[in-house]
């Protein structure tokens, strides 16, 4: 935080020109999430998310659609409780502005390409003051491998799915296991 | 704002607010319980990870601390954090409630032992059965007995569980015996009026007296003033000194003193696959010096969000999924940390709190004798390899390796996913004014008629699972306030919704 108090004054200094701009903005996204039928992302915030996405999880035989984990992150963001519902959103925005920082553009002006490549350095390099912001991949990877075709790809069998044994069948051979003492108030100590 | 007078009111649903619910209840009192959660029962919950995460745990399951290098996981739903545990029931160790009476807070030792027998009884705690037990506990417990060390099995509060592994994340089909099951529907029996999605706001206290609460009916979005003689903060640590924060109540001691077990997960992989998602999440337990290891298997979701490493290796380690078991070591701090009100949210109508906390080297050097011994345990019982959780994912397949890989944890953000699901403290118990916020009654020192009953009077972290402590506590301090000791009914019969699986339990358990 204290990093960026050297921006506050041109912030300020700018708003003439950065106010009717933000607005612009702001009215923009909120449309355009309307339109895409999204309850939280806006497009900006989607394009993050497709780049995070992309960046912290790359593979080629990948089982889920990006289009669902962008779906998944946006319901649940709308599901969240209230407090500091602001934060995730806040964060994904901010990621786009830290690129502006390094590249005098937004993650959203980048090519794909490049656009993981900046995040990269973000998030990574020793010092970087947005290496904080890193944290936002696992809201990807929640969203990622909350889906049932990630799941059945990691070799998950639902419990619905799973067949009926027989219980004697399946005592584990560890199932002399001591069972820890609880009677006085003294655990006991290894 | 709508007014009303009751006799008490009890701030949160949780372990330590649902039992004195249940007791304000039983004698009598006219007490409305306010809960800023949702009412989820077993039949709203599913095993669908992401909603669960976002519909029953504080900010989504995202409360950081404020360098956000600490994940804060606490419940927000109408029986508090007891819906997110794994049924883990533990006493506390003698030598706590020892340390505790020299800092303050004594508890008789026979006091604690009747409140510990009525909850455990209530509650059905006993050994869990082995039946349940994951297939990932054969190589840890294999690794136990090569290596000469002590390994044993938890007490839960479970009846009929299924062993679906998904406790973090509720329980769809009501075998867990949390508070929403017992002690909630328990106080509502003798006449407590639960209210959720309530969050209360402020306390007002003048002339040394708790006068009223201030709260927000989320659903209706309308303001609410309750009066009452008694006021109960049970919002638990981080929500109670928040409040007492806002409200300017509590003294200098308010918001100090808080601790944590703070831990995270280590993955190891074996040869075959091994399925350890088939059984409880949680079976075994190890105490060391100055932690402790517990088994903890993740559903897929979370489990991934366990693995270490980037991009392609991250996906391609966690495609091993049916290789891998895990396990979590748990470190209790000192009571350094802080809840403060947040910089920014000092601007906001409500301003929210924000915990500050540096690991201390002692911290950081016990997580790492811990990492190390897990490893140890995992390799000598037949892993192929372990993943020492560091960012990068340092990759171990003989001890050999393990000191270069342990000794890359030198800071709390070396260690990815590091949090903790047990904060204490932060509105100690103890006799001075000036180091603690409420007396050995649990009384707000100055404030007559506010109680804190949670786990944030705890004066030191408890060092085992904290759920049945915050229970005994309630309980014990009600039978001081004068409250008439009042037998629970037993434990409910699992959802009647889900006859068929009760029966396919007696009968069965599941394999893939
Ligand atoms: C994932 C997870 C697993 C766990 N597993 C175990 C286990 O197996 N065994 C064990 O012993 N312990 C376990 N714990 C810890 C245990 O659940 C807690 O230590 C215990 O429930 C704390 O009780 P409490 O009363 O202090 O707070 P909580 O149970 O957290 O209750 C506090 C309640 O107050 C409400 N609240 C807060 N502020 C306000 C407000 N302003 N207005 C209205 N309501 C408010 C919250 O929404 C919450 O419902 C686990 C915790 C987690 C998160
Ligand atoms: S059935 Fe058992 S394992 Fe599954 S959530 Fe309930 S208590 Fe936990």
């Amino acid at each position: 935080m204290r990093r960026l108090l050297p921006w506050l004054p041109v912030f300020v200094l700018s708003l003439p020109v950065s106010g009717p701009w933000l607005l612009v903005t702001w009215w923009r996204e909120r449309r355009g999430r309307q339109a895409r039928g999204r309850r939280v992302l806006t497009p900006t915030m989607e394009t993050i998310v497709r780049r995070l996405v992309e960046e912290s999880i790359t593979v080629s035989d990948d089982p889920v659609p990006l289009e669902h984990v962008v779906d998944n992150v946006d319901r649940y963001l709308d599901a969240r409780e209230p407090t500091r519902r602001w934060r995730i959103p806040f964060g994904l925005l901010l990621v786009d502005l830290a690129a502006w920082t390094r590249t005098r553009r937004r993650v959203t002006q980048l090519a794909p390409e490049r656009g993981r490549e900046v995040l990269r350095r973000l998030f990574d390099e020793p010092g970087s003051p947005w290496a904080r912001l890193g944290r936002l991949r696992q809201l990807v990877r929640l969203a990622y491998y909350a889906h049932p075709s990630a799941q059945q790809w990691m070799g998950f069998v639902p419990f619905d799915a799973r067949t009926p044994t027989p219980r004697p069948a399946r005592v584990p051979p560890v199932a002399d296991l001591p069972v820890m003492d609880a009677r006085p108030l003294e655990v006991r100590h290894a | 704002m709508h007014e009303e007078r009751v006799d008490a009111v009890v701030i949160g649903s949780g372990a330590g607010g649902s039992v004195t619910a249940f007791r304000l209840g039983r004698a009598g009192a006219r007490t409305v319980v306010l809960e800023r959660g949702r009412r989820l029962p077993p039949e709203a919950q599913s095993h669908d990870e992401l909603a669960m995460l976002a519909n029953l745990y504080k900010e989504g399951g995202a409360q950081l601390t404020a360098d956000l290098d600490l994940l804060l996981l606490q419940g927000s739903v109408v029986g508090g954090s007891t819906v997110l545990t794994n049924g883990v029931c533990f006493r506390m160790p003698e030598s706590v409630r020892r340390r505790w009476a020299t800092q303050g807070f004594a508890l008789g030792r026979g006091e604690l032992q009747t409140a510990y027998e009525r909850i455990e009884a209530a509650l059905g705690v006993r050994p869990m059965s082995p039946v349940h037990l994951n297939p990932g506990t054969e190589p840890a417990v294999k690794g136990f007995e090569a290596l000469g060390l002590d390994v044993q099995r938890f007490h839960k509060n479970l009846r009929g569980c299924l062993g679906c592994g998904y406790c973090n994340m509720g329980c769809p089909y009501g075998r867990k015996q949390d508070a929403a099951r017992t002690w909630i529907p328990w106080a509502e029996a003798a006449g407590v009026d639960v209210r959720a999605r309530h969050e209360v706001l402020k306390l007002e206290a003048r002339r040394g007296r708790i006068q009223a609460v201030v709260a927000r009916d989320l659903e209706r979005d309308e303001t609410v003033r309750l009066r009452a003689e008694r006021v109960v903060l049970a919002g638990g640590a981080i929500g109670s000194p928040e409040l007492l924060l806002r409200s300017r109540l509590g003294g200098a001691a308010a918001g100090r003193r808080m601790g944590m077990h703070v831990g995270s997960i280590l993955v190891a992989e074996m040869d075959e696959p091994i399925d350890a998602f088939l059984g409880d999440q949680m079976g075994w337990w190890h105490k060391g010096d100055g932690f402790a290891l517990e088994q903890v298997h993740n559903p897929p979701m979370t489990f991934a969000l366990t693995v270490p490493g980037r991009s392609e290796l991250h996906h391609e380690r966690t495609g091993r999924y049916r290789h891998l078991t895990s396990a979590g070591v748990l470190v209790p701090t000192p009571m350094s940390a802080r809840v403060v009100l947040g910089r920014l949210g000092r601007l906001a109508k409500v301003p929210r709190a924000d915990v500050l906390y540096k690991a201390e080297a002692s911290v950081v050097a016990a997580l790492r004798r811990g990492f190390d011994r897990l490893a140890r345990v995992y390799l000598a019982g037949g892993a192929r390899r372990v993943f020492v959780p560091l960012h990068q994912g340092s990759c171990v397949e003989h001890v050999d390796e393990l000191p270069a890989a342990i000794a890359r944890i030198r800071r709390p953000k070396d260690v990815p996913g590091l949090g903790t699901a047990h904060p204490q403290g932060g509105a100690v118990a103890g006799d001075e004014a000036r180091t603690s916020v409420v007396d050995a009654s649990l009384q707000v020192h100055g404030v007559q008629g506010l109680y804190v009953v949670d786990a944030s009077v705890f004066p030191s972290c408890v060092e085992v699972n904290p759920q049945l402590t915050v229970m005994a506590v309630a309980d014990a301090v009600s039978t001081r306030w004068g409250l008439p000791p009042s037998e629970p009914p037993m434990s409910p019969a699992p959802s009647p919704a889900r006859a068929l699986e009760v029966e396919r339990e007696e009968e069965t358990v599941c394999s893939s």
